[in-house]
């Protein structure tokens, strides 16, 4: 997964981007919130050209559910 | 809907807002600071104006309009036309526009209406504006269009008090020599993301079966619900397709396009659709650090609100785009030159 992406998402979720391994609970993650899933939305929207509604965001339990459901989408 | 409607001249533009500012920061106490500091930097919104003492939408739109006649030196029974863009009327019944013609001391010939939109409204109510003076009636409109939208946000929506404030706005158009362009659209299947519920039964059966809730959102009758992700998803994917189309429409390459001034949602969205569209941060402003988002006057209050830096540029080839409520969004394309832009008065 494109590593500026990645370091979007850490900066936004305030996580080190190691910690961001498919195992990574999102639902555990205390700025995992309506607010950061909008800000997920924009930028898969800008770095995978792709428009993913915020209600299938909220269904990813762990930040392996979103890189999969970015690449059945995305391909 | 793609059209063009011919000789018509944007003559001025005014802005209102109250005095009464809600800054963000204080609401740290009432929810926790740093979700609050999160919010503001995600944002750019640091205070939005509140009306206080019953401030009405029809309160600013007044100001804002006797400002611009004034400015403009046109007197009251010069207007053939008054149309109030808001979904904050003065009462159900009659239409606000028909209020306002009396308290602005409009001729009784002159025709109003009222049209119930939000985010979108500006451009619908320059296509209103536009079509009244193509069809021959009217040599002079005047377009008011604002909200006082705080009363219906719930003391416990964090997000939504953090993000919409009041303001009105009044804008005057006559018989002139240039087009507006409009590319408009309308989705009635996203009505159910971003509404203020009634109690009505047939309402209430509505949220049920479009099961409009979530673990985070809560839809209460009376007051405004949205769900910032799907209005997010919506203005990503429709906002760039309407502008590419008024481009291609104009024959207009983007980079000779003078502004884009497009609904001042929060600064967050517009980076977003400023880098969708491939354009310079110059040519899109954002005006929503101390105003926040203002609906239906966001758009004028924008160009208000930086009177003094657009006297600097040419502004021959501009393009504005609304979206939200509804769903219903829309983009215009306009020569502002002529228009004397004024700075907001606080009320």
């Amino acid at each position: 997964m494109e590593t500026k992406f990645l370091a979007e998402i850490s900066n936004l979720l305030e996580v080190d981007i190691s910690e961001l391994n498919k195992d990574f609970y999102l639902e555990k993650c205390d700025n995992w919130s309506s607010l950061s899933i909008v800000s997920t939305i924009a930028l898969i929207d800008q770095y995978f050209q792709v428009s993913i509604p915020g209600r299938e965001i909220e269904k990813c339990k762990t930040f392996g559910d979103l890189s999969q459901l970015i690449m059945s989408r995305s391909t | 809907m793609n059209v063009k409607i011919p000789n018509i001249l944007i003559k001025g533009v005014a802005g209102a807002i109250p005095k009464n500012q809600l800054t963000l920061s204080s609401l740290g106490d009432e929810f926790s600071s740093n979700e609050v500091n999160r919010i503001i930097s995600s944002t750019g919104i640091k205070s939005v104006r509140v009306g206080l003492n019953g401030m009405t939408s029809a309160d600013l739109c007044h100001s804002a309009a006797l400002n611009l006649l004034s400015e403009l030196a046109i007197v009251p029974q010069e207007i053939d036309a008054i149309i109030f863009v808001s979904q904050t009327p003065e009462a159900v019944m009659p239409a606000t526009s028909i209020m306002l013609q009396h308290r602005l001391g409009l001729a009784t010939t002159a025709v109003a209406f009222d049209i119930n939109y939000g985010c979108s409204g500006y451009i619908y109510g320059l296509y209103q504006a536009a079509m009244l003076l193509n069809g021959g009636g009217c040599k002079k409109v005047l377009l008011c269009a604002g909200d006082v939208i705080t009363p219906l946000l719930h003391t416990d929506d964090r997000h939504l008090r953090m993000v919409l404030g009041d303001a009105g706005s009044a804008t005057l158009l006559e018989k002139g020599d240039n087009d507006l362009h409009f590319v408009l659209r309308t989705d009635g299947s996203g009505a159910k993301h971003l509404m203020v519920p009634s109690t009505a039964p047939n309402m209430r059966q509505y949220i049920q079966e479009n099961q409009i809730s979530s673990p985070n959102l809560a839809v209460r009758e009376g007051y405004l619900y949205m769900n910032g992700s799907e209005i997010m998803t919506f203005a990503l994917r429709e906002v760039p397709l309407v502008i590419d189309e008024l481009l291609i429409s104009n024959e207009w390459q983007r980079d000779n396009v003078n502004l884009f001034v497009l609904h001042q949602a929060n600064q967050f969205m517009l980076d977003y659709l400023r880098k969708k569209l491939r354009v310079n941060k110059e040519k899109v402003p954002t005006a929503v650090e101390n105003t926040g988002n203002t609906g239906p006057a966001s758009i004028p209050l924008t160009l208000s609100l930086m009177n003094e830096q657009l006297k600097q540029q040419s502004l021959e080839r501009v393009i504005m785009c609304g979206f939200g409520v509804g769903l219903s969004w829309g983009a215009v394309s306009a020569n502002l030159t002529d228009a004397k832009i004024l700075a907001p008065i606080e009320l």
